[in-house]
């Protein structure tokens, strides 16, 4: 898998906290555990934006992305042949609903879906590897 | 609390910029003027340019048939936007922006569903009193029952799930001698036709200028997907006074059977544009538009322009990770350190899923400028925009994306 930009989720937030009221969609490739993630970008959001994080999960939901707030997340935790639908064909739809969108999921998904959804790929704000926040001293967007 | 101070103004040094970069309606981008519209067309500068040429065509052929093909991030949705805003100087014109994502799922799109889409869009267009004619409102109820599906009553024993065991007579297909140009219209297909076409009556008894623009199926990645579509949907148009302009998925552009260029009257390629600043300014002013010139200087400018390669949804999100990192850097402007950043982001991101045939490819047409697209590595790595098309001196060339060629340099 290719190294890409390794950021936290204090960082990140940072940045999303810039971007408010444009879309965008960062795709976080993360190696551990991505509830852990998921719980500290809330923390994080909660604190530094005052905002909820809306979550979905693609084993829960397939692809059922959350429908309201204006940071959401959706973790893809397993391979769903609707995702290039989704992700690729409808991008058009994320890309309207003027939130900013973390999609999480593991290197392997993540190299699978850059491959199979081209228009994805083109209108994906960053690709960035997410990190624990302990591990803040290698991070380095 | 100085630090947040600082922190807050910086805010809104770069959310305005991003703003601009990324608007959240392509509304936006017509009132704050941020469009930089093309001078002539990309494949020819004594041609107008593919907006102009299209609206031209509408306007005076009325019932033609156009293709604007190109690779993704290109900017057809801007052309599609350019060309509806210059239909819009006559004020009896019809025009209808469709854009197909928004009416319905692609990915299962049957043939007959645009037809339906131009249909219903159509109503919207024609006079209340019209409406209330008969003969417009049943055509409407159906395509409206065609479009969300009905419910039939019928008795439990005529419907038989079962096929019948031992049918009397069985097809058998004798095929045709002559094979036609294009596979005829099916009869779903002509039955929605005529419903759209009723619609359109009082449109089309007044003379008016129908035009209808798609966008999104150029997202359709199988080409043959397309093909179909314009060989049902299109076709089934063709003899009605109604011009239609699609967005095509760039594969179309390289069809070995020519489809495109058989079966569209006017067909229109913007390949990526020429990226080096020295060459052409487009890109430049694309940028300083949206506001690049009060946050960086004419060098980081030229260095996101050149490493866009010319694709244009690639410049925005350069300038916009590189706003990004100098946010992060706690800097009041965008640096050379914040460029190379996002230029490495962008490489490492094209770097992906690339294997040991698709980095031969790359390096024959890096090393001896050698690439044909004739196998699907070729063609996935067009699509993908791994590899780029470019149009000068009256030939098409195709060149690696600049930003993955630079990664692929730094990591050799």
């Amino acid at each position: 898998m290719t190294e890409f930009a390794t950021t936290t989720a204090f960082r990140l937030v940072r940045r999303l906290a810039i971007g408010q009221d444009s879309t965008s969609m960062y795709l976080l490739v993360c190696e551990e555990d991505a509830e852990s993630v998921v719980s500290d970008l809330r923390a994080e959001i909660g604190v530094q934006m005052t905002l909820p994080l809306p979550v979905a999960r693609v084993s829960e939901t397939n692809v059922e992305f959350p429908e309201s707030g204006s940071i959401r997340g959706v973790v893809i935790d397993q391979w769903s042949p609707d995702l290039v639908a989704a992700l690729d064909t409808h991008v058009i739809r994320i890309e309207r609903t003027r939130a900013q969108f973390l999609f999480i999921t593991s290197p392997a998904i993540a190299e699978r879906l850059l491959v199979e959804a081209p228009n994805f790929r083109n209108r994906l704000t960053e690709v960035l590897q997410i990190v624990p926040d302990t591990a803040t001293e290698g991070a380095s967007c | 609390m100085a630090q947040t101070t600082a922190a807050t103004d910086r805010r809104l040094i770069y959310r305005p910029f991003l703003e601009r970069l990324n608007p959240a309606s392509p509304g936006f981008l017509d009132a704050q003027d941020l469009i930089v519209p093309p001078e002539h067309d990309p494949r020819d500068p004594d041609q107008p340019p593919i907006h102009v040429s299209f609206a031209n065509t509408a306007e005076l052929s009325r019932g033609s048939q156009m293709a604007l093909v190109g690779g993704i991030g290109s900017g057809k949705t801007t052309e599609l936007r350019l060309t509806l805003q210059e239909l819009g100087r006559h004020a009896d014109a019809s025009n209808l922006y469709v854009d197909l994502d928004e009416i319905t799922d692609l990915s299962e799109l049957n043939p007959g569903a645009i037809l339906i889409a131009i249909g219903l869009r159509l109503y919207q267009k024609i006079t209340q009193e019209d409406r209330e004619t008969n003969s417009i409102k049943t055509a409407f109820a159906k395509l409206q029952e065609l479009a969300r599906g009905k419910t039939n009553w019928v008795w439990a024993g005529e419907y038989d799930l079962e096929p019948d065991p031992e049918p009397e007579m069985v097809p058998v297909r004798e095929p045709g001698r002559l094979k036609p140009k294009f596979p005829a219209t099916k009869r779903a297909v002509a039955d929605v036709r005529d419903l759209v076409l009723e619609i359109a009556t009082p449109l089309l008894q007044e003379e008016a200028q129908i035009t209808v623009l798609i966008d999104g199926l150029d997202r359709l990645i199988q080409p043959e997907r397309f093909r179909q579509f314009v060989e049902q949907d299109l076709r089934a148009l063709r003899k009605a006074k109604i011009s239609i302009i699609v967005a095509a998925p760039i594969l179309m552009w390289f069809d070995q059977s020519r489809f495109l260029q058989d079966y569209f009257d006017d067909v229109k390629h913007i390949p990526a544009v020429v990226s080096d600043p020295k060459k052409s300014g487009f890109l430049n002013q694309v940028l300083r538009r949206r506001g690049a010139a009060d946050l960086m200087t004419d060098r980081e400018i030229a260095e996101l322009c050149r490493f866009s390669g010319g694709v244009m949804r690639d410049l925005i999100t350069l300038a916009r990770t590189s706003a990004e990192a100098a946010y992060r850097d706690d800097k009041d402007r965008i640096g050379t350190a914040h460029t190379a950043s996002a230029i490495r982001q962008l490489g490492k991101r094209y770097l992906v899923g690339l294997g040991t045939a698709q980095r031969k490819i790359i390096r024959r047409l890096i090393d001896n400028e050698e690439f044909s697209i004739e196998d699907s590595a070729s063609k996935q790595l067009v699509v993908n925009r791994q590899v780029l098309e470019y149009f000068g001196g009256q030939r098409d060339f195709f060149a690696v994306h600049p930003a993955l060629a630079k990664t692929l340099a730094e990591s050799a």
